[in-house]
């Protein structure tokens, strides 16, 4: 009885530490290769990526950008994810999709026609390399909200638009203690009055809750003036609001991390680069002669540049991190 | 094509708004109502998912412009749609987004916002005028919302499939304008009442 009561307890600690490490893994994610890159180097990464998408309507280049963004997702998110984020994706494809074929009458190959309306397999081809644009383009973007934490945020985009970089922050940090805020009202609405019902109560709750909020977030924002949080980071700002008001910072800024452009980083911004410059610039001399209407042309234009400049910075996660992961599931499976 | 012209056309049109409103250089106080404002916007817009398009953001935001100046406002906007689909998941439309919304708090503070802005001494006309103002930007709203996807998706449908899509979106639009007046009308007064309180209890500026 005594032993599996223990077992029992341990079981549920271990159950706790396993629930408080996915937590942690959530907010601040566990380190990979990728994640320790610098925010530019990151940042340059999926604006490349992006603009590469983004460029043609060609079926190659937009299915290997988003079979690498599923791999990539399947890496570093799993497949629990994947499958989630499709729930969603695949109706808004089927969307597009459907509303090309109804509405596009262009396109010389007739599957079928209806009175004056004619579908053609013209327009269901170019719906579904559409489709296929705006599913890879959010994979993507859900790589970069995962990446793209919002410490590097500020730290990439705090020098330049401190404003918005500072509100930003405050706004993340604002939403749980708005909900959790909401909920302590409610709850003491309810105990002092169980009976009250309708909206009179809501719109209370939600008026304590804002001018509640306010004269928190007053205190907070003194307190970030005091410690330099309106200018760069290290700066102390000493200059004078536009009302004349004196700004001066009791201390100077520090920040939560800091980034060093190391050596490797800045190859893998100039490797970046070239990548994006190659690829944008074979792409938009080749695909030109591709199109849809009336019959698909120029499938063939597509150049080798193009393809290989896509498919190495696509797959650069992968080869980061996909060595490590296989390496380190062969140890497990040995041990 | 089309879809990173579009996005990069509207990026370039916010451009110099963010450049106004950071030469404004607000102190973090003057900051605080909009982040607040924001944040319970953000929070309503997820907590109503559930019903199509019924969400506090807009009537906030216009709140926001109101009540703290244009760039006050345009920030209110920003933030709603930047964080909100950090969430709800980015996409191309956050740009767009981004636009629509800031636009919704720049001219409520363009149209609205006076130096002593005093809810106490509202007139019936100056209340219409806003309700009026949020239907209206509500409606356009989502107008913008159904031109982005049709510039980006189904450029090729014309005309017919231009219309097709405002009509489709139509439904989605008139929810969206019935949620926005309902909560400028329960919000309004009261809520303006206690930011001016506020605002003269603390020395809120307007930006």
């Amino acid at each position: 009885m005594g032993q599996t009561l223990v077992q029992a307890v341990g079981n549920s600690d271990r159950n706790a530490i396993r629930i408080s490490v996915n937590r942690v893994g959530r907010s601040a994610q566990l380190a990979t290769r990728f994640s320790l890159l610098h925010p530019a180097v990151m940042l340059l990464f999926f604006a490349g990526v992006i603009l590469l998408t983004l460029l043609s309507y060609h079926p190659a280049i937009l299915g290997l950008s988003a079979g690498l963004a599923i791999l990539n997702i399947c890496l570093y998110m799993g497949i629990a994810r994947l499958w989630q984020l499709l729930q969603w994706v695949i109706p808004m494809a089927l969307v597009v999709i459907l509303f090309n074929m109804l509405f596009n009458h262009r396109g010389a190959t007739e599957l079928l026609s209806i009175g004056q309306w004619t579908f053609t397999l013209e327009s269901l081809f170019f719906g579904a390399s559409i489709a296929l644009m705006l599913t890879a383009i959010m994979f993507w973007f859900r790589l970069y909200s995962q990446f793209m934490t919002s410490d590097r945020f500020l730290y990439l985009f705090a020098p330049i638009v401190p404003t918005i970089a500072l509100s930003v922050a405050m706004v993340q940090r604002w939403i749980p203690l708005t909900k959790q805020r909401f909920v302590q009202i409610r709850n003491a609405q309810k105990m002092l009055n169980p009976k009250a019902r309708g909206v009179r109560p809501l719109t209370q709750a939600l008026s304590s809750l804002m001018s509640w909020s306010i004269e928190d977030a007053i205190q907070t924002a003194d307190s970030m003036q005091a410690r330099g949080y309106s200018g760069r980071y290290g700066d102390r700002y000493e200059g004078k609001y536009e009302n004349g008001d004196d700004t001066k910072s009791a201390v100077r800024r520090s920040s939560f991390r800091s980034y060093h452009l190391t050596m490797r980083d800045i190859c893998m911004l100039i490797a970046f680069g070239m990548l994006i410059v190659m690829g944008t610039a074979s792409l938009f001399i080749t695909t030109r002669e591709f199109g849809f209407f009336p019959v698909v042309y120029g499938t063939e234009q597509l150049s080798g540049i193009a393809l290989f400049a896509a498919a190495v910075l696509m797959s650069f996660p992968l080869v980061l991190e996909g060595g490590q992961q296989l390496r380190w599931m062969q140890s497990v499976r040995k041990a | 094509m089309n879809l990173l012209l579009s996005s990069l056309v509207v990026t370039a049109v916010l451009i110099p708004l963010i450049v106004a409103l950071e030469r404004a250089r607000p102190r973090p106080r003057d900051l605080m109502p909009v982040i607040v404002l924001a944040a319970i916007a953000i929070v309503g817009r997820i907590a109503l998912m559930p019903i199509p398009n019924f969400q506090p953001a807009t009537a906030l935001i216009v709140l926001a412009g109101l009540f703290f100046g244009r760039h006050a406002g345009l920030l209110c906007g920003m933030l709603v749609a930047l964080v909100s689909n950090m969430v709800l998941g980015h996409g191309p439309w956050t740009p767009w987004q981004m636009l629509a919304w800031g636009g919704v708090g720049y001219f409520a503070g363009v149209f609205f916002c006076r130096d002593d802005q005093n809810a106490h001494f509202f007139t019936p006309a100056f209340k219409i005028a806003v309700l009026g103002y949020g239907i209206a930007v509500s409606l356009l709203y989502g107008l913008l919302m159904d031109v982005q996807f049709f510039i980006a998706y189904a450029w090729q449908t014309g005309w017919t499939g231009l219309m097709t899509t405002i009509g489709m979106g139509l439904p989605m639009n008139v929810s969206h304008a019935v949620s926005t007046s309902i909560f400028l009308a329960l919000t309004l007064v009261p809520w303006g009442k206690k930011l001016h309180r506020l605002r003269t209890k603390y020395g809120i500026n307007s930006i």
